[in-house]
């Protein structure tokens, strides 16, 4: 078995806003060994982003508040650091690529500069000289021209963009890079060249990572294993292999993989999940899956299901497993 | 089949619809917030002294008749807020001046409002020259500041209450127009307006049904933030002797008058100013108000 | 760079020909007769007719302007009807005093402004956060004239720190600079601490977090920037209100600024002086404004890259 690098364990966030209190996550389980690549799955709304944001305790002050469990880094729990040990954290062991490459870089500041800054605050004592190199060598890394460092982010296209927020989540060779979604905001030709730049990137620098995603395709371009999440939970998980050729799935894995049109098959209309993800702040009973699944059943509506193990690496959260593989851990 | 299952679980599932109109939502944003209600309801009471005082309070004998003996008298049961120089109940006099203040508030946000909506709707709407012309005419007025360009046209029409509303409309009105104009651009593009139009509806009907109604958050917003903002504007005026002239109570004046007997009867200039105070105030906490509930989003 | 300014001072021109009609208008097509007020209650009507002669006013209304313009074209502003020194003296000699309590004022408000405004939106929900909203939003709606008449009250009267009118010297502009700032401070406040949570929620400030910066440098060096972006914009149109808004502060610490002038000017219908004073302020409210978007330009990139192309 590999080295754990990061693990959450049962792991809950609220949001409190003034109409509405928002469960957010509702007992994450998550394991990513190091170099390893962890393709995070679900919806819009799911909760991919607030675990990405929770493990670098970036949840939005007084609204977001973990309530329960634990996160993991090299077996200290992140919660308790220190400010001190959270800037330390940040960056150079963990960092992350953001969603929206348009948003995420300061307009203010010029790219170099903030590729420069991180380089800097995690080196502290290095020459001016040799920050500027490393900057030069980050450009060429991810395939820009060093001299354009001292521009400003409006004067670069979305693709690039993307890739000085790689650079930046990369400058410091972090153990672990939380990728938001990096390519959802990009045109299609774009989006292969970074995904091919990253995997390229991750296996240079052995860098692990989490691979949050709605695209199934990418998970199994880049990824080692995979965790399905579906409101606030993950409610399968296993290597990829598990994921894309087990017989037993979860029905809203099936639903996901049934969703993405079979071009070999000639069909009048595309096969969407039936239904909407449910508000979370008024959470279904039982199964949280269950006003939207095909093969739900009295139990569901009333007991959440528990975890079935069915086999070493892939697990399962549905009632459906329970005669499958007896001894199901929580 | 399993389609059919799917949707039936669904629809049994319990799920409560509120089902509120746009305005009912509005109000219980605006409830939930204390100081805007604390402004509402501060509000309401200026209006309402300001409507029923003559019921109560004679012009002639209480507001402006002048009882020398009983002059610079503190505060006592019988004239609670003192009496100014010529022996006039200072809360009598404060009471009415309320008038003043709401009739030219109210006065100038009508007409900034409405000229400014149709202006800045039509402008926006129709771009081209006719948006080139209006705006670069405002462009001019919108240099002249607006103290200036308000004594201005008194001292040339006279400081009547209506010359006074038009004086300082015209101050509110460029800026009142660009707003409008800029919310009427962005909305303009949106697809609901496409669809008015492809469906050949007429164009005044798509400003006034489709357009107007949607930029009606920013007006009304806008309009009660003029309106604090005039009835300090007219106090001034009337401070400085180009507003509303005394013996009317209106508060900048009495304000007006109280400075000369500052170094000895200071105590004649707190009333008036706390009065001014007191419904800028809660017109601006209404203002604020009405913006959080109407656009929760840009709520802080 | 160069070619946006001249195009924004060309742009100037027109607005400022816009403004001489319309105040040309109103103040010659109303009722009142300078020259009658001027020459007092004993005259014959021939020296009635003469001062009207030599005021220009014999003439039809469109000539007078246009005989106007164009003397003001050569730098002549003509000369006032009241005292009978040239326009661009009296104007000069009251402006000093305007300039000192705008320029005063906008330093004291912006500079408390800002700072007050970047601790509230910093620590929101704190006590001194909610202490600071409450205050701004009383000072936004106290007039300034009575704030004035306040501060007169306790620092000039019962203190005696300061004197009680005129201007002897500068300790003069103080309490009219501060009673003409505490409402504008009150909107820089609110302003500065709205824009600074509306950047604070930006994903760039999510980005620099989790990059490992400190929360100090967060605040300084990447939110300050963008936040301050409606600041200045903020800061230079409430330098153009000043100008010509001190108005009403100067009846109430009897300074000789614009504001008395343009009082007694518009009684007495001088309009050489109304006109000279109002075209004035309005060349120097355009600058400013050109000047703001400038200090925009060299703060956004983006504005820059605007103006540039």
């Amino acid at each position: 078995m590999a080295e754990k690098l990061l693990e959450i364990k049962d792991l809950w966030v609220e949001f409190k806003t003034d109409d509405a209190l928002v469960h957010a996550l509702n007992g994450v389980n998550l394991t990513v060994n190091k170099g390893e690549a962890y393709g995070l799955v679900g919806e819009t709304g799911a909760g991919k982003t607030t675990t990405c944001k929770s493990i670098l305790q970036l949840l939005p002050e007084r609204v977001g508040k973990i309530t329960n469990g634990e996160i993991l880094f090299e077996g200290k729990n992140i919660p308790d650091f220190t400010e001190k040990e959270l800037e330390d954290f940040r960056g150079s062991k963990c960092a992350m690529i953001f969603q929206d490459p348009m948003t995420s870089l300061n307009p203010v500041l010029t790219v170099g500069d903030q590729v420069a800054e991180e380089i800097e605050l995690h080196n502290p004592g290095m020459s001016k000289e040799d920050i500027d190199k490393r900057v030069d060598d980050m450009f060429k890394l991810v395939g820009l021209l060093p001299e354009r460092k001292g521009e400003f982010p409006h004067q670069f296209s979305g693709g690039m963009k993307q890739r000085i927020v790689i650079a930046m989540g990369l400058a410091c060779q972090p153990d672990l890079l939380l990728a938001d979604e990096p390519t959802t905001a990009l045109d299609v030709t774009i989006q292969l060249q970074i995904l091919k730049l990253m995997k390229d990137l991750k296996e240079q620098m052995n860098t692990a990572m989490i691979m949050v995603t709605h695209d199934l395709g990418i998970v199994a371009k880049i990824c080692d294993r995979a965790g399905i999440m579906y409101a606030g939970e993950i409610i399968e998980d296993g290597d990829i292999e598990d994921i894309f050729e087990s017989k037993y799935h979860h029905p809203y894995t099936v639903g996901l993989f049934g969703s993405i049109p079979d071009l070999t098959v000639k069909t009048d209309r595309l096969n969407p999940i039936q239904g909407l993800m449910p508000d979370p702040a008024d959470l279904p009973t039982g199964c949280k899956f269950h006003p939207r699944c095909p093969k739900c059943y009295e139990e569901c509506v009333n007991v959440e299901p528990k975890v079935y193990q069915l086999s070493p690496s892939h697990m399962i959260k549905c009632h459906l497993f329970k005669d499958i593989k007896e001894g199901g851990n929580e | 089949m399993s389609e059919k299952n799917t949707v039936n679980v669904s629809a049994a599932a319990p799920r409560k619809f509120k089902r509120k109109s746009q305005l009912e939502m509005v109000w219980i944003r605006y409830r939930k917030n204390k100081l805007a209600l604390f402004g509402l309801v501060v509000f309401l009471i200026i209006v309402i002294v300001s409507i029923s005082t003559p019921l109560f309070i004679d012009y002639k004998e209480q507001v402006i008749k002048q009882n020398i003996m009983d002059k610079f008298q503190t505060a006592s049961a019988a004239h609670p807020f003192g009496t100014d120089q010529f022996g006039r109940d200072v809360l009598c006099r404060l009471l009415w001046g309320a008038r003043y203040s709401i009739l030219c508030g109210l006065g100038v946000m009508a007409l900034s409002l409405s000229v400014g909506a149709v202006l800045g709707a039509s402008a926006g709407y129709f771009g081209g020259a006719y948006d080139q012309i209006i705006m670069r005419i405002l462009d001019v007025f919108f240099a002249i500041p607006m103290t200036l360009m308000a004594i201005s046209i008194v001292a040339a029409f006279g400081n009547s209450i209506p010359n006074l509303i038009v004086a300082i409309s015209l101050g509110q009105i460029p800026k009142m127009t660009r707003i409008i104009r800029s919310s009427v651009i962005t909305l303009k593009d949106q697809d609901f307006i496409e669809a008015a139009r492809a469906c050949d509806t007429k164009k005044s009907r798509i400003i006034f049904k489709h357009i107007l109604p949607n930029a009606m958050g920013t007006l009304i917003v806008e309009g009660t933030l003029t309106m604090g903002k005039s009835i300090i504007l007219i106090a001034g005026l009337s401070f400085i002797g180009m507003g509303i002239q005394p013996p009317a109570p209106e508060w900048g004046a009495m304000l007006s008058e109280a400075k000369n007997y500052m170094l000895n009867y200071p105590y004649l200039m707190y009333a008036p100013g706390i009065a001014i105070v007191l419904t800028a105030l809660s017109i601006t906490l209404i203002g604020d108000g009405l913006r959080d509930a109407l656009d929760p989003k840009m709520k802080n | 760079m160069v070619k946006y300014i001249v195009k924004r001072l060309i742009l100037i021109i027109p607005i400022i020909f816009g403004i001489s009609i319309i105040l040309f208008t109103i103040m010659n097509l109303t009722p009142g007769d300078p020259a009658q007020m001027l020459i007092g209650d004993t005259y014959t009507e021939e020296a009635l007719d003469q001062l009207r002669a030599e005021l220009g006013l014999d003439k039809p209304f469109f000539q007078q302007y246009i005989d106007y313009i164009w003397n003001a074209l050569h730098g002549d502003f003509g000369i006032s009807y009241r005292t009978r020194n040239p326009v661009f003296d009296e104007v000069f000699s009251r402006f000093p005093h305007t300039v000192a309590i705008t320029f005063l004022s906008i330093i004291i408000q912006v500079v408390v402004g800002v700072i007050v405004g970047i601790v509230a939106a910093v620590k929101q929900y704190s006590l001194l956060d909610t202490v600071s909203q409450a205050i701004t939003m009383v000072l936004a709606s106290v007039p300034d004239f009575w704030i004035g008449l306040m501060l007169l009250l306790l620092f000039s009267v019962k203190l005696g720190l300061l004197p009680l009118s005129g201007i002897e010297n500068w300790t003069g502009y103080i309490l009219p600079a501060v009673a003409v700032a505490l409402p504008y401070m009150a909107n820089l406040i609110r302003l500065t601490r709205s824009t600074m949570l509306d950047v604070m929620r930006m994903d760039y400030i999510d980005t620099a977090k989790a990059k490992g910066v400190p929360k100090k440098k967060i605040i300084f060096k990447h939110a300050l920037k963008n936040a301050l972006l409606p600041v200045v914009t903020l800061a230079g149109v409430n330098i153009s209100w000043m100008l010509g808004g001190t108005i009403v502060i100067e009846q109430v610490f009897n300074i000789p600024g614009i504001g008395s002038l343009m009082i007694t000017s518009i009684r007495n219908k001088d309009t050489p002086v109304v006109m000279a004073t109002v075209m004035f302020i309005a060349v120097l409210s355009c600058l400013i404004n050109l000047a703001t978007d400038l200090i925009y330009a060299a703060i956004d990139p983006r504005v820059k890259a605007q103006i540039k192309g």
